[in-house]
């Protein structure tokens, strides 16, 4: 039987938003993935006596240290979701939630060893993943993005995505490459490498029905524990989550070398 | 002044020109892949918080960075993306590499 999806994310618009609506999903499939707009979630006080508390005094601290504006709206912004969010499934205030994170800079809730979490944001759309299944990663971008001739293709493909996107129609084919780096973007935030990963040493079909993630040379990559989704936010984003099902309660052992197969991950993080 | 003393001061301004051009081809490569010709870059800027950077921003530098010094071959991303927090980091990473490269 084929793993659950991470599901389509549901539209939080503030701190008093439609919580019930995040909560059902979860509940029903132990994953939810919750998007918000950055305007509406930026506090209209700002000072540190505010946000302090709030965001924590490691985050506070990086906070103060962006100096450009949208990066700083969206660092905010997508940090208060992810609060808001892990509070309601946590039954507790966003002010208590313990937003850690790992070397290489995956964020995990410290205490919560149950729960995995996510979070990507671009200028005006931010995305949180939540789940008690196993591991999980979220990618959002801006659907219209452009990526195609920027150096993306060769820099993020396998061979075969080079070819798949060149069969493509041109007015497709930009689209068709953003869905393919929110996917690659999920599955390696999933694993904890971000960057560090290959990206053109493991690839994905496009095949709504299921995606699949495969090696270069076409074999498949994961096994069915892993399930990958996109999915149009208002028509002007995609998002991606790339869920590892560990089954109902916690896994005994996240880390990325227990959790993937050994010759893939050493060929995806340049070992072999 | 020796000609040992002279060809030292040569190399060391060589040196300078070399790693000159390669902070320039930095800069010129990051003002092009955020598209802002005039934007205030220096080897302090942090490509992140100063500059905007997110991870697509971050492969296409790597790709304008290859395509304006060839001679750096091709680079690894999983490689050098811890030194990719500031201009002046990413460019002592970029002279260690052509150092090595000279060997």
């Amino acid at each position: 039987m084929a793993a659950p999806t991470a599901g389509a994310p549901v539209l939080v618009s503030g701190p008093e938003g439609q919580w019930d609506e995040v909560l059902r999903p979860l509940a029903a499939r132990g994953t939810v993935v919750t998007y918000g707009r950055v305007a509406d979630w930026l506090p209209e006080e700002t000072e540190e006596r505010v946000l302090r508390p709030l965001l924590g005094p490691r985050d506070w601290g990086r906070f103060q240290r962006l100096s450009h504006r949208r990066v700083r709206e969206g660092f905010l912004a997508s940090r208060l979701l992810l609060k808001h969010t892990a509070a309601r499934v946590l039954a507790s205030s966003p002010e208590s939630v313990d937003l850690a994170y790992k070397p290489g800079g995956r964020p995990y809730l410290r205490g919560c060893d149950q729960i995995d979490i996510s979070l990507s944001h671009t200028e005006e759309v931010m995305v949180v993943g939540v789940t008690r299944r196993g591991l999980l990663g979220v990618d959002v971008e801006r659907a219209e993005r452009p990526m195609v001739g920027t150096g993306v293709e060769f820099q993020a493909c396998t061979p075969h995505e080079r070819e798949l996107l060149e069969s493509l129609p041109e007015r497709t084919r930009n689209s068709a490459l953003v869905r393919l780096w929110t996917l690659k973007e999920a599955y390696s935030k999933a694993i904890g490498q971000g960057l560090r990963f290959r990206f053109t040493e493991f690839g994905f079909t496009l095949d709504d029905a299921r995606i699949r993630l495969q090696r270069p040379d076409g074999s498949p990559g994961t096994g069915p524990e892993w399930s990958f989704g996109t999915y149009a936010l208002e028509s002007d984003y995609v998002v991606s989550a790339a869920l590892r099902d560990e089954g109902f309660g916690a896994a005994a052992d996240t880390a990325a070398d227990t959790t993937l197969d050994q010759s893939l991950l050493g060929v995806l993080l340049g070992r072999l | 002044m020796s000609a040992h003393a002279d060809d030292t001061h040569a190399d060391n301004t060589h040196a300078d020109n070399q790693s000159g051009d390669l902070i320039s081809a930095v800069v010129q490569a990051v003002r092009r892949v955020i598209d802002d010709p005039v934007a205030e870059v220096g080897t302090d800027s942090l490509l992140r918080e100063d500059l905007g950077f997110d991870s697509v921003l971050i492969m296409q530098l790597k790709y304008r960075v290859e395509q304006a010094v060839p001679e750096l071959g091709e680079l690894s991303l999983p490689d050098m993306v811890d030194s990719m927090t500031s201009v002046g980091s990413l460019v002592a990473y970029l002279r260690d590499r052509l150092v090595k490269a000279a060997v």
